[in-house]
């Protein structure tokens, strides 16, 4: 009888260790413990056992069952924990749903991605208004009287506010720089300022020409300042931009309000400087133009030119956004179209 | 600019092995931009000089030949032509397959391919010069003309680059990268600036001397406009064709080949940078003067532009008046023709702001006037005067200088400078030694003296009219010269002296971010102008409104003042691909007015603004869902941007929106914007198809950011609270605003309501009409315990029944507003005058919402008029409370107008009740018949009699007979009894003429009133009363006649005055 018990428990072991499921265990323990159990049916044959024997028997029998139910009681629980919640063929491959959002402008992203970055080097954010006078836009800049950029195919001029001396003729600002000379007039030096802001070109557009584009302007006048100063202004932009140290180039270039003045280029980024042909397979691309303010400038701002000096950069952030993201015309930014914006989100 | 390399080379010593990738670097990072270099000889790839053999007929084709070619390999090639100018034995321009032509000329460029032309295999084809590109070079004198090159004497096979000498780089410059380099604008100042650059020779141009002695002479009159004219008289020249190497070279930079005299001037320019120009000398009159324009004359340029000078326009003149506009360009009258044989060169230098002006005056940009407006040195003349005379001689051998005059009237000074080394070198941030910047000057032209600090820098004369100005210019050419990459980056120190704290920016920013990232809009930018569609369906007005005068259409001239128009255009684009979409813009707004400007007193600028605007589009959206969306985004906006917050009023409609659905925006006292739905009208003309559109613009510059955050930490509930939501049916003009103030306001419904929140409203089936059913959420809890949810269920309870109220309360209002006295309703009874407090007094009875209402003579303190609008204002209340009113009153209006049902009381006893109109028609008794009416009722004494179901009734009036049907119940008497026959005055009607059942009346009083007349009657002893509704006149004792509708009657018994027969 015992060695039956033994049997009879070692099977039954052997049986829920395999058991995979709920309803597997259930057999084992009808076959086992249920009222037609072979453990149970060995209870009710205990009356026909020596009385002697009975109640070692009996108590035998019991922690059996009971060892039995504990097992199996274990065993379930092991397999709800194992088991999962869902069925096995959920699908983990269907898409997340769009998180609610909108989303900037990717101008304006850029816009202050950098203004991030310059305040971290302790450059405040200036802002001006739209329209300007002649007196600002080009007079203050030492543009030559008859610059042609003063004309109206080039600026657009309000109307009734056209002609007269260029303290009265109005415009859309073509540039941001007689802005600059604001902020210089109204602020004690040194100056560290950043000034983004959209300008106005009477041009005739195309992918790569627009009428309204937004300019991000970098200005630091102190009075140890050169020009190679700049180059750290530069590099701070363009790392910020495209995430790595981009190699960049200064050269020689002519802006009536700067002096000297360079065309600021940096390494091409598509083909690393191989030579492609966005760069025009010249391995670089002009992305700004830059220097020190005129002497002429700074007068007009009322500084005295042998004692400040500065360093300023003019970024195109139309053409900036439209390097990171491969953007292939320019007239999308104003489009005021979803499916062009909503790829910034 | 173009540049030849070979032209370059002709000045400048330039190595064989020159790296021409590295002279394009080199002069693009110190001098100008190179954009392109070119191999000319490319354009000519696969094209050799091949020698016709023989032509022979094509089978096929009329108009083709079949050319046997020698093109310098072992085997004669055929190949297929339509030229018309074919012959044996002339050389001829061979595309071979791989080459590229364009047909005709004309189009994108085509590969050469063996191929057959109408049956017949051609190898390549015969060119004609505007098929491979020399349309300019060797212009065919007629169609289907091939390139004749039997002039060049080549070996069959040569390649046709070394035919026509096309074996040269065109270096291609960016021209604004040298507006301000007026000596590099031809080919020796670039070559000079390449010596410079590379330390090599520069080969000099010898000047010219001039040993004419004659009486040939200029005159300048205005030395400002013109410092130097050099005049050369030279006889013996003619029209014919310039050597081949000067049109190749004329071609290749991009000009076109004319004649020997014209291609000298142009050549000339082109090396030089001055441009020069040759009159035909027989066609100038007397002597050359060079001065202003005067008022009235005409020029014809050679172009055939008629030009009516100004006194502005500098000019050539002979004695006849003008024969050039100087600098820009030459007369009709005096071009260069095929008969000339005399010309007079001219050499001369023009300031360049006039030219300038004149040349944009007219629209007459020219290669010489672009060149003059980049200020050219006067000394340069010699040059281009020496290159001159030089190409005279050469093509011109007997050519002879009969007239010379050299008039420099304005001598150019050189720039002196004085540079501070120290300065110097500050500015450049870099140490270098005085013979580095002696030596990086002087390769330039420059002559430099140092003294101690000082050093006195004079610039070469073709650097002087402008370019090098100041210490500045020295130091750029300095850093330049010894290279901008060889300078290391520097970093800049800087003080801080704080954290930079801008809270206006931040706000704008953080605004932004608020609307796009937390709200999910989507930020788009607009142009400044807008479209006049726009324009006038959304803001319908320009008042104020800047516009562009040269706007870039027509219909989008106006700038805008507000950014709706635009935002309202952006929906309309979008609307093709989304249904449902929110968008917002912050820009700047302009307005025609408040001139000003802080930073120059005599500087004037319009106000400008700074605003933010949104619209939100959908179609699947109902309206209150968008308005709710908008709203919240704008109510959300104060907390999550840390600004002051506004509020909404409803003031002024903004005119884009609906009639309904706007509220203004305002900051304190201070409108800052609208929001609302834009109306059907506005967005049909806008062209919005089927979404609707809730749109709110803000005056960004008006608000206000927070120092700091304002809100408080609030310690976590204790105990729970739980959400409880309730939906109850309120009248559908009954606002949220006001059922929150019921729950949550100074008498809160519950202390355990901690908040009150709008979950949504219905209205529709199943939703009596005129009424709405709103769910509102209340968060219920304690400080002290968790409730019961017993407690939780009470307190809902209470804020049930407190809103149940308020809708009446809402009434109550009315009533008070009705009765005037709102703001008398938290007085005390002994502060007000009776009628306040006897009004007061029904408001407050009223709303104290009592089962039954007791109110005696409520109204009698009231003047008349109040008096009529309190009635109908208690009938209302009293049919929507459901309030039983007991109303004592002596007016019999007020009883019959008011009431349900009137009880008539008489000494203490009630003696009828009846709905008013019974009451009316039938009166109990004859006190009751004399009280009700006004006027009063007629008495007419009679006799009456029953018999059977009959009542007998005879009155002074009339006899009648009426039917049981119309009997009380009453007890009629036995036998003939007095009776009473009484009859309201309305019932008796007057005819002026007799009639069947008309009673002869005679009239005893006229007592028109307006609206009704009553007439007095009289019939024997009986006087009577008549209601006629309107105005009529009678006569006194006139008889008329009377009529009386018996159904109308009221037979009373007289003795027990009791009513026995009822009116119908």
């Amino acid at each position: 009888m015992v060695d039956k018990i033994n049997e009879i428990l070692s099977e039954v072991k052997t049986k829920i260790e395999q058991a995979g499921s709920e309803s597997e265990l259930q057999s084992v323990k009808g076959a086992f413990v249920g009222k037609q159990g072979s453990l149970s049916m060995m209870m009710k044959e205990l009356p026909k056992l020596d009385a002697s024997l009975r109640p070692q028997m009996g108590k035998m029998l019991n922690q059996a069952k009971n060892q039995v139910t504990e097992l199996i009681d274990n065993k379930r629980m092991e397999l709800k924990l194992k088991a999962s919640e869902v069925s096995p063929d959920f699908d983990c491959s269907v898409p997340g749903n769009l998180p609610l959002g909108g989303g900037l402008h990717p101008i304006t992203q850029m816009c202050y991605d950098l203004n991030d970055a310059f305040r971290s080097m302790g450059f405040e954010i200036f802002q001006e208004d739209d329209i300007t006078s002649e007196l600002y836009a080009f007079d203050k800049l030492n543009f030559p009287q008859n610059h042609p950029a003063r004309e109206s195919m080039d600026t657009y001029w309000l109307e009734g506010h056209d002609s007269g001396s260029t303290n009265e003729k109005l415009c859309l600002r073509p540039h941001l720089t007689g802005g600059s000379v604001r902020y210089m007039q109204t602020h004690k030096p040194p100056y560290r300022f950043v000034y983004p802001g959209r300008v106005y070109r009477n041009e005739t557009t195309d992918a790569h020409h627009e009428r309204a584009f937004f300019q991000y302007e970098a200005l630091i006048v102190d009075k140890d300042i050169t020009f190679t100063s700049g180059k750290v202004m530069i590099k701070s932009i363009l790392s910020k931009v495209f995430g790595t140290d981009v190699p960049v180039r200064m050269r020689s270039g002519f802006f009536p309000f700067v002096e000297p003045g360079f065309e600021i280029d940096m390494q091409c980024q598509v083909c690393g400087g191989k030579g492609c042909s966005v760069c025009k397979h010249v391995g670089w691309i002009e992305v700004m133009p830059g220097g020190s303010p005129h002497p002429n400038v700074l007068r007009a701002a009322g500084l005295d030119p042998d004692e400040y000096t500065g360093f300023y950069v003019n970024i195109g952030l139309d053409r900036l956004v439209m390097m990171r993201y491969g953007v292939d015309d320019v007239r999308l930014f104003h489009s005021a179209d979803l499916r062009f914006l909503r790829q910034f989100r | 600019m173009k540049l030849s390399l070979s032209w370059i080379r002709d000045y400048v010593d330039l190595p064989e092995n020159t790296d021409l990738k590295k002279l394009a670097y080199d002069l693009t990072m110190d001098t100008v931009e190179v954009e392109d270099v070119e191999y000319v000889a490319e354009r000519f790839r696969d094209m050799v000089v091949g020698v016709i053999k023989e032509v022979l007929p094509h089978p096929n084709a009329d108009k083709l030949r079949i050319c046997r070619v020698d093109i310098g390999v072992d085997e004669i090639k055929e190949i297929v032509c339509g030229g018309i100018n074919l012959e044996a034995g002339m050389r001829v321009a061979v595309a071979c397959p791989g080459a590229e032509v364009r047909w005709h000329g004309e189009g994108e460029p085509v590969k050469i391919k063996n191929s057959k032309l109408r049956g017949v295999a051609s190898y390549g084809m015969i060119c004609a010069s505007d098929e491979i590109g020399l349309g300019d070079l060797f212009p065919a004198s007629q169609e289907a003309e091939i390139l004749d090159l039997s002039a060049f004497d080549v070996p069959a096979g040569t390649t046709l680059a070394d035919a026509l000498d096309m074996n040269d780089v065109l270096l291609e410059i960016d021209n604004k990268s040298m507006t301000n380099r007026p000596d590099l604008w031809g080919h020796y100042g670039i070559a000079r600036e390449i010596a410079a650059l590379y330390n090599l020779n520069l080969k000099k141009i010898e000047p010219f001397e001039a040993d004419a002695a004659s009486d040939f002479k200029v005159e300048i009159e205005d030395p400002d406009r013109c410092p130097r004219y050099i005049g050369v008289e030279i006889e013996g020249v003619g029209v014919k064709p310039s050597p081949y190497q000067m049109q190749n070279r004329i071609w290749k930079v991009g000009m076109r080949p004319i004649n020997a005299l014209v291609d000298i001037t142009n050549y000339v320019m082109l090396a030089t940078g001055n441009p020069t120009h040759a009159f035909d000398a027989d066609n100038i009159s007397d002597h050359i003067v060079v001065r202003l324009a005067k008022e009235g004359e005409k020029l014809q340029l050679l172009n055939e532009k008629d030009l009516e000078l100004t006194t502005d326009d500098l000019v050539i003149t002979d004695s006849e008046g003008p024969v050039a506009l100087a600098g820009v360009m030459g007369g009709a009258k005096d071009s260069i023709l095929p008969k000339t044989e005399r010309v007079i060169l001219e050499v001369a230098n023009f300031e360049a702001a006039g030219i300038r002006r004149t040349a944009l005056r007219y629209d007459n940009r020219t290669e010489a006037s672009a060149r003059y407006e980049k200020a050219v040195d006067p000394e340069r003349c010699d040059q281009a005067l020496a290159l001159s005379m030089e190409f005279f001689k050469e093509l011109y051998p007997e050519m002879k200088v009969s007239g010379y005059c050299d008039k420099y009237v304005k001598k150019l000074k050189r720039a002196e400078i004085d540079v501070s080394l120290t300065w110097l070198e500050k500015r450049l941030g870099k140490h270098l030694t005085n013979e580095v910047i002696r030596n990086k000057l002087e390769i330039l032209g420059f002559d430099v003296q140092i003294d101690g600090d000082n050093m006195h820098v004079i610039a070469p004369t073709w650097r002087s009219t402008g370019d090098i100005s100041i210490k500045d210019d020295v130091m750029e050419e300095v850093a330049r010269m010894y290279g901008y990459d060889n300078f290391e980056a520097t970093s800049f120190t800087t003080t801080f002296e704080g954290a930079i704290n801008q809270k206006d920016q931040d706000l704008i920013r953080n605004i932004k971010e608020y609307l796009a990232i937390r709200c999910g809009m989507q930020e788009v930018y607009t142009y400044p102008w807008m479209n006049d569609v726009f324009v006038n369906a959304v803001l319908q007005n320009t008042d104020g409104v800047l516009r562009l005068s040269t706007p870039p259409a027509p219909d989008l001239s106006y700038i805008r003042s507000s950014l709706l128009p635009n935002l309202c255009e952006a929906v309309v684009k979008n609307e093709r691909y989304f249904n449902d979409f929110a968008i917002f813009e912050e820009a700047q707004v302009f307005f025609d007015r408040n001139y000003t400007s802080p930073y120059d007193p005599t500087e004037s600028l319009p106000e400008q603004k700074r605003h933010i605007a949104a619209a939100f589009a959908s179609s699947v959206k109902k309206i209150d869902e968008l308005f709710r969306d908008a709203k919240g985004v704008l109510e959300y906006m104060p907390r999550y941007t840390h600004m002051a917050g506004f509020t909404f009023r409803k003031e002024e409609k903004p005119v884009w929106a609906d009639n309904v659905v706007w509220l203004n925006i305002y900051l304190g006292e201070e409108k800052i914007g609208d929001m609302g739905l834009v109306a059907k009208k506005v967005s049909m003309e806008c062209g919005v198809k089927n979404l609707s559109v809730m749109l709110f613009e803000i005056d960004a510059t008006k608000l206000q950011p927070l120092k700091s955050r304002t809100n408080r930490f609030e310690h976590l509930a204790e105990y729970p609270e739980i959400d409880y939501d309730i939906s109850m049916l309120f009248d559908a003009d009954t606002i949220w605003k006001d059922m929150y103030d019921v729950i949550m306001g100074k008498k809160k419904a519950s202390a355990l309501i901690k908040k009150a929140s709008f979950v949504d409203e219905y209205r529709g089936k199943q939703i009596p009409e005129g009424k709405k059913s709103v769910t509102i959420r209340l968060t219920i809890g304690s400080n002290e315990k968790t409730l019961t949810s017993q407690e939780i269920e009470k307190a809902a309870d209470q804020a049930i029944k407190k809103l149940s109220k308020a809708e009446i309360d809402a009434r109550i209002k009315d009533a008070l507003r009705m009765m005037r006295i709102e703001e008398y309703i938290d007085r005390y009874p002994n502060e007000l005058s009776g009628g306040q407090q006897q009004r007061v007094a029904i408001a407050r009875a009223v709303a104290s919402n009592p089962k039954l209402l007791l109110l005696d003579e409520p109204l009698s303190n009231l003047d008349a008029r109040l008096r009529v609008d309190m009635r109908s204002e208690l009938q209302r209340i009293h049919k929507e409370l459901g309030t039983t009113i007991i109303y004592v009153t002596h007016d019999q209006i007020e009883a019959m107008t008011m009431s349900t049902k009137i009880a008539l009381f008489k000494a203490g006893e009630i003696s009828q009740v009846a709905a008013p109109m019974d009451l009316y028609m039938n009166p109990i008794d004859l006190q009751a018949a004399d009280f009700i009416g006004n006027p009063r009722i007629n008495f007419l004494n009679g006799k009456a009699r029953r018999e059977g179901s009959k009542l007998y009734v005879s009155c002074e009036l009339d006899n009648y007979v009426f039917d049981e049907a119309d009997f009380t119940g009453e007890t009629i008497p036995e036998g003939e009894f007095d009776c009473v026959a009484a009859i309201r005055p309305e019932q008796i009607h007057i005819d002026n003429e007799p009639g069947n059942g008309r009673i002869p009346v005679q009239v005893y009083a006229n007592q028109p009133a307006g609206s009704e007349t009553l007439v007095s009657l009289k019939k024997g002893e009986s006087h009577f009363l008549s209601k006629q509704i309107g105005l009529a006149h009678y006569k006194l004792d006139q008889e008329v006649y009377v009529t009386v509708d018996p159904n109308k009657v009221n037979v009373y018994n007289a003795e027990s005055t009791r009513l026995i027969k009822r009116a119908r």
